[in-house]
């Protein structure tokens, strides 16, 4: 379907730069898995990706088969392909998912066309079967009073709906419970089809057993520090991120430097970000 | 010249014709009307018996009792029960007018009446509504106005409710005109529940002033105020909400809410939500929250593709979701959509 090119990407919020340099090329129907410790830019990469207002590119380009993703508003990079599901879903009162979802695939069609309702409620409906939600989602509001893992599930759900070319699923195994991630995991991969291409962050070796990825690679210091094979997870998972470090020669990991008693913080969100907007 | 539904303007004509009841006021006399068994129509100002509950001190309203171009009572018999709405619509375009209806609803009737204020020219409309809900009547009472540009209206609706009663008033301000609107319901027997709830749009430089009064004059009363409103461009929108409880009238409740949406730099949205409680044993509360569409929901309505016209009005549209009771039909809520739209030009 498409590959996505990044070159030496920096990124800033609020003057505090986060991203310092990620190059970072995913081919069409390559699974991508970025892993690293909190607060080291995983997240604000997502966002950079998808063009969230809050972020200022200084350097570097990112390129949706050769054509320039930067120049392009978010919504016009969602129409070119790309999807972001995202850690903390915004929870909208008043538009139901099925208004939603349909505007958004609506916006995917020429002028004045529109997509078949019966086309449309049988692939939510089965989409709705697939992802083990209640039958009643599409005349709920999105993710109002969703709890945590009905909001992730609603992300995959609505991937499934737009099928985008390159999805970006952002801590997509937080707040799951093994079952939820089972299922979600069931679903992304059904969606591997060797054409569609996937970037999943996450801080857990266990969502890469029910995803495969083709290359893990580590962000520490807002860059991409070491790349591997699904190898690279495992040596992870028995040894933690240290002999990473030592190996690149990184005494913090994160982007913004923290004294003793900041290791207290509750890390949840784009920690790199909240750290940098703290200072 | 007689007008008759389908010589109607053409906005209104599908409305006309799709209302099973209705009657229709326009050029300052009623053009037609169709109106079911059970309900009597006079072209005359309510009795002084039933006159009595409406003494206001607002000039306005006395003016407007006094002094009026077309006053009709419609009487709704006791225990009747209608299986549609009967649709009130009143064209005040070409003459400068002041219509003063009164429905007098007798105990256990159980009616809705749709309300639709229109006018295509630069003349002033002053309408005036007084409903008088008998003994365990339940009464919804639904009022759209859509008012041109250029025109100068001031719309008010008096509710009085006896015992038992339940009366749910909802009223939209979806024209482009300055307009000033007045709920001011009267809780008069135990028991009775009164609900205002209205949804305002401002756009241009519209100035629309909203003013919501609720009076707990019996105990075990119980009142909602909830208003609804999207400022734009450079207009103004204000509400002013007072749920009031009269000393004595315990085991009442009084609840108020205000909703704003301020789009653009220079629109301006002002809640003034006040409580006047002079009893202790009562239930009440009030709030107000008004700002701009929130930047994050934005973000992640567009980055699913929706532009962002498209991901403001969706949310618009959801904010003012309590528009949607008012839409009784499927050409009704046609309409309603089409007004929204072109008042927040997106």
């Amino acid at each position: 379907m498409a590959t996505l090119e990044i070159k030496n990407l920096h990124a800033k919020v609020d003057d505090q730069e986060i991203l310092k340099g990620v190059n970072l090329t995913i081919e069409e129907g390559q699974t991508h898995a970025i892993m690293g410790p909190n607060g080291t830019g995983k997240s604000t990469l997502a966002s950079v990706i998808m063009g969230h207002p809050r972020y200022d590119v200084t350097e570097g380009t990112i390129t949706l088969d050769g054509v320039n993703v930067l120049d392009m508003s978010t919504d016009e990079r969602a129409r070119a392909g790309l999807f972001l599901a995202m850690q903390a879903p915004q929870e909208v009162p008043g538009v139901t998912n099925s208004d939603f979802i349909k505007t958004a695939m609506n916006a995917r069609l020429d002028e004045g066309e529109n997509v078949s309702l019966f086309k449309f409620i049988k692939k939510f409906d089965q989409a709705v079967e697939k992802l083990k939600m209640r039958e009643d989602l599409p005349h709920r509001f999105l993710n109002d009073g969703f709890s945590g893992g009905e909001k992730k599930r609603n992300e995959i759900l609505q991937m499934r709906m737009l099928e985008p070319a390159i999805a970006i699923l952002d801590e997509i195994d937080s707040g799951l419970d093994i079952d939820a991630l089972k299922t979600v995991g069931q679903n992304v991969t059904e969606m591997q089809d060797g054409k569609r291409s996937f970037m999943m962050i996450t801080h857990y070796q266990r969502l890469l057993d029910y995803i495969k990825a083709d290359y893990v690679h580590v962000m520490m210091q807002g860059r991409i520090v070491k790349s591997g094979t699904v190898d690279l997870v495992r040596s992870i998972d028995e040894n933690g991120y240290d002999w990473i470090k030592e190996e690149v020669g990184i005494q913090d990991e994160r982007v913004v430097p923290q004294n003793d008693d900041a290791d207290e913080q509750t890390v949840l969100g784009s920690c790199a970000t909240r750290e940098a907007m703290e200072k | 010249m007689q007008v008759s539904p389908n010589n109607a303007p053409e906005l209104i004509a599908p409305l006309l014709n799709e209302a099973t009841y209705m009657l229709y006021i326009s050029q300052g006399k009623i053009q037609s009307n169709t109106l079911p068994e059970g309900i009597t129509i006079t072209e005359s100002t309510p009795k002084d018996a039933l006159h009595a509950n409406f003494v206001s001190d607002d000039p306005l309203v006395s003016h407007n009792q006094s002094n009026h171009d077309t006053a009709i009572t419609l009487e709704v018999k006791e225990g009747i029960t209608l299986d549609a709405p009967i649709m009130i619509m009143i064209d005040g375009s070409n003459y400068d007018y002041t219509v003063n209806i009164t429905y007098d609803i007798h105990p256990r009737a159980c009616i809705d009446i749709h309300e639709y204020l229109y006018s295509t020219s630069d003349h002033t409309l002053n309408y005036l509504s007084q409903t008088h809900v008998g003994e365990q009547a339940q009464v919804k009472l639904i009022g759209i106005a859509n008012l041109d540009l250029m025109s100068t209206s001031s719309v008010q609706r008096l509710v009085r409710s006896q015992a038992s009663s339940h009366t749910e008033v909802r009223t939209a301000q979806l024209g482009n005109g300055r307009t000033k609107q007045d709920v001011d319901m009267d809780l008069l027997g135990e028991h009775a529940y009164g609900e205002v709830r209205t949804v305002a749009v401002a756009s241009g430089n519209q100035e629309v002033l909203i003013n919501t009064h609720l009076e707990h004059k019996a105990k075990h009363t119980e009142g909602y105020i909830e208003h609804y409103g999207v400022a734009a461009d450079e207009s103004y929108l204000g509400f002013e909400g007072t749920g009031k409880i009269h000393k004595g009238m315990s085991q009442s409740n009084a609840h108020q809410s205000n909703n704003g949406v301020v789009l653009g730099e220079y629109a301006r949205l002002d809640a003034n939500p006040l409580l006047l409680i002079d009893e202790y044993d009562v239930e009440a509360s009030h709030g107000a929250a008004i700002g701009r569409i929130d930047e994050e929901q934005l973000y992640y309505l567009m980055s699913r593709g929706l532009s962002e016209n498209d991901a403001q009005r969706l949310i618009i549209n959801g904010f003012l979701a309590p528009l949607k009771s008012m839409m009784e039909n499927d050409v009704m809520r046609d309409h309603i959509q089409s007004l929204l739209a072109n008042k927040t030009g997106r």
